[in-house]
């Protein structure tokens, strides 16, 4: 017994000896780390070097007191390198405590930098352990070092007014791509579709816009998406809620608010015909807002005018897309996915797609007129 | 005191004991006489009932006036009791035991003069519903209690001596047909085994019947609740009373025995559901919370939310040390609090505790010895330590979050889930006379009750 409580005791000093170098320098306090809550990559402005790249880091100050505090401050460090990493490792030099990375929620990317081969850029973002996935990739104009340094006038000590466009607890609107940057790098890999970034705009630097969106595809050049069309893709692939519809058919002129919206693809390719996808779009709604006076027993007669033009614009929002060589739909993905895998898919893929016909339908059943009739 | 001066001869043996016991001053030899009848009477009158003696002794001898009828009247007494062997017989006389001798025939009466015999007011187990009234201090009172509760023939109480230097008398109680026979062998085998020089109290025994040496939980329950006892004896527990202590033992015990609160049994369902829940999320937080915030203010920011996180490095500016020393520093102090008020008297408990925990907290801060955080994360520790329904939890609670720090601040989050991981090894290891520790109970409290056996 006695002997057993020696090796005890002999082998519990060995190890609060020992067992605290196993762990290496991991133990860091919190007051002792800087938090970067945004990364900004732009291309280098040049300066005679051959430098790609300009990296710009928003740092977050530790809050004392909030209620002291009115507004955020922060602190930017910018620097030009041939790469990110590069920048980033000279960057460290510039802090004196340890630029953590585990919190940054936003990276901002000059859409002047978007264009061509993108994973060399991404490859560093998420290679990075620290690096959320979860992290917001966003086309930041005019700069992304302009976006970064906005102060929104309504931002309050302790928030981050560009987290709260992306997370979907704030804002709410049909507009805003959320992108993160798995999804990013998933959706530019893979055959057959494109990936989508929402593109901020600061404005003043005291407020942000967003409500454009970009689609990136490997070679071809980036597709810019309006206003309208954003809020289509948003409502068509990401099932986004709550958004409002213009109908003008037919002298009605009424505004739809969809709570539903489903789309289902199925491509066709028969022997002597042209290759078609036909999309069914499902919605429901109510009639919002309108010029004239609306009566319920009529409700199938608006449903067939929304559905008439929302299949319009559907149509021309796809064949434009086809029209650019950008596929943000995954009309491509859809074709993989349902043919018996060869080593031509693809190319017989990239031969149909510029030809490929659009039928799209539109089944929408409006709930009702709105409350006066 | 050995009166001597009598006209009467001290027999023999009387003698004999006499000369064993003590020259004490309570040691009393008591001859009487009257009308040619004789007795004589040996007892210590600190520990016998002096007008029991008077009624049933000394009254009905002026009285009979006759030796022989006298005699027979002992002879009838319901607590009279024959010679046993000498030894017994001085442990005897020294609890309470009268030697009478008449008619050349002795005999042993038991006036035993009883010790508190009224009925505590809860006091460490406090329910809003349940008994506001706990054990007594007198070992046959509270077997009445118990006998009061539990109106059943199989309830079986057995009672021994420890073979100590107190000589406690002790009872040992359970339910014949529920009582499982393995775990009763094992805590008489342990009883006779036991060979601590002093016993005083059943924690005391409780602590005593196990065999490591080296404990950290407990294997038994000390409750002062008699429906607490009843409820465990309906269970098939055994429950060990001892003379002279407010305390019962329950045993065999598994882990979460020790989350019960008796209250739970005297609210709805939803309810008790509610506090059991209550309980078990105090638990957690009084064990993990010191651990989890040197976790993540040293080692892992990135689990919460960015406000928190700079809310958190911005309440440790200027915080001299690392944030486990900080950790460390306010638990002891908050340990120091939690001692303080269990050893001060009641009166100026209360002021104590304000002072240390009211305006040392706000000292802390504003001294930047401490984050607001923390001193919101120590309050909130201090405060569900007692949730935990049985105080001996919260004692084992209180050290194990020292050490689940210690493990944190070397390992960080994966220290923290690592030292749970011990914990819960260790307590699978352990048995309560040999029942698993972490025996989970999957039955409904009906059937543990074993109300629908039939």
């Amino acid at each position: 017994m006695k002997k057993r409580i020696k090796a005890g005791l002999l082998l519990l000093l060995v190890g609060t000896f020992f067992l605290p170098s196993l762990s290496g320098c991991a133990y860091k306090g919190v007051d002792k780390r800087s938090f970067v809550v945004g990364i900004g990559v732009d291309p280098a402005e040049g300066n005679g070097k051959d430098d790609k790249f300009k990296v710009t880091l928003k740092i977050a100050k530790p809050i004392a007191s909030l209620k002291s505090n009115t507004e955020n401050e922060y602190a930017y460090l910018v620097h030009e390198s041939d790469s990110v990493a590069e920048a980033m490792r000279y960057l460290d030099t510039e802090a004196d405590k340890v630029l953590d990375y585990s919190q940054t929620k936003i990276l901002a990317l000059n859409p002047e930098i978007l264009s061509g081969d993108l994973f060399q850029l991404m490859d560093y973002f998420v290679r990075r352990g620290d690096f959320q996935l979860l992290l917001y990739v966003v086309a930041a104009v005019p700069s992304a070092e302009e976006v970064l340094k906005v102060k929104p006038k309504l931002e309050s000590a302790g928030e981050n007014s560009l987290y709260n466009f992306f997370d979907e607890t704030g804002t709410e609107s049909p507009f805003v791509v959320t992108t993160f940057l798995f999804e990013f790098r998933r959706d530019y890999d893979t055959k057959g579709l494109s990936t989508v970034l929402p593109i901020v705009r600061g404005e003043d630097s005291s407020k942000f816009i967003v409500n454009h969106s970009i689609v990136l595809k490997d070679t071809v050049e980036p597709v810019e998406l309006g206003l309208l069309e954003t809020k289509l893709y948003n409502s068509l692939k990401k099932n986004s809620s709550g958004f409002g519809y213009q109908i003008d058919n037919e002298g009605y002129k009424f505004t739809l608010t969809l709570d539903r919206i489903n789309m289902k693809i199925k491509i066709q390719t028969k022997d002597g015909q042209k290759p078609r996808a036909v999309v069914r779009i499902k919605a429901v709604g109510a009639v919002n807002e309108s010029n004239k006076l609306l009566h319920l027993k009529e409700l199938g007669h608006y449903d067939r005018l929304s559905a008439e033009k929302l299949t319009e614009e559907v149509k021309e929002l796809f064949e434009s897309l086809q029209s650019k060589d950008v596929d943000p739909f995954g009309f491509g993905l859809k074709y993989r996915a349902t043919r018996l895998h060869t080593d031509s898919l693809l190319d017989e893929w990239k031969a149909i797609y510029p030809e490929l016909e659009f039928d799209v339908k539109v089944d929408l059943q409006l709930k009702s007129v709105g409350a006066i009739q | 005191m050995t009166t001597d001066n009598s006209k009467q001869e001290m027999p023999i043996f009387m003698k004999t004991i006499t000369k064993i016991l003590p020259a004490s001053f309570d040691v009393l030899h008591v001859p009487i006489t009257f009308e040619g009848a004789q007795a004589q009477l040996l007892f210590l009158k600190t520990v016998v009932d002096g007008a029991t003696l008077q009624q049933t002794i000394i009254k009905p001898f002026y009285e009979l006036a006759d030796e022989h009828k006298f005699a027979a009247y002992i002879k009838g007494l319901p607590n009279r009791i024959d010679i046993p062997p000498t030894d017994d017989l001085i442990t005897m006389l020294t609890s309470g035991f009268v030697l009478i001798y008449v008619e050349d025939t002795y005999s042993l009466l038991e006036i035993r003069r009883l010790g508190n015999t009224q009925q505590n007011e809860t006091f460490v187990e406090t329910t809003i519903h349940g008994s506001q009234l706990a054990l007594s201090e007198d070992l046959e009172t509270n077997i009445s209690i118990i006998r009061q509760h539990y109106h059943q023939s199989s309830l079986y109480v057995e009672s021994m001596q420890l073979k100590d230097k107190s000589n406690m008398s002790i009872a040992i109680l359970y339910d014949e047909d529920l009582v499982n026979i393995d775990v009763l062998r094992r805590v008489k085998e342990r009883l006779d085994s036991l060979d601590e020089p002093l016993i005083q109290s059943s924690a005391d025994l409780a602590v005593r019947l196990t065999r490591r040496r080296f404990n950290l939980f407990p294997t038994s329950i000390i409750t002062e609740r008699p429906d607490r006892i009843i409820y465990n004896i309906t269970g098939g527990k055994i429950v060990i009373l001892a003379d002279n202590s407010p305390f019962g033992i329950v045993l065999p015990v598994i882990f979460f025995d020790y989350m019960v609160s008796m209250e739970e049994n005297y609210h709805t369902y939803f309810i008790s559901l509610y506090n059991t829940l209550l309980g078990w999320f105090g638990l957690m937080m009084c064990l993990v919370l010191p651990g989890l915030y040197v976790a993540i203010t040293a080692y892992s920011p990135e689990i919460l939310r960015t406000e928190l996180t700079l809310t958190i490095a911005g309440s440790r500016i200027g915080v001299p040390y690392p944030s486990f020393i900080e950790a460390i520093i306010m638990i002891l102090f908050v340990e120091l609090l939690t001692e303080a008020s269990v050893r001060l008297p009641k009166s100026i408990n209360a002021a104590a505790t304000t002072v240390g925990g009211l305006i040392l907290g706000t000292a802390a801060t504003e001294a930047s010895l401490a984050s607001n955080i923390l001193i919101m994360v120590v309050a909130i520790v201090a405060i569900s330590t007692f949730v935990i329904p049985i105080n001996e939890l919260s004692f084992v609670v209180r050290f194990l979050r020292l050490f689940l720090l210690v493990f944190t601040a070397l390992f960080g989050m994966v220290g923290l889930i690592s030292g749970m991981l011990l914990i819960i090894l260790h307590m699978t290891n352990l048995d309560s006379f040999g029942e698993p520790y972490l025996r989970i109970a999957w039955r409904s409290k009906r059937s543990e009750k074993k109300v629908n056996q039939e």
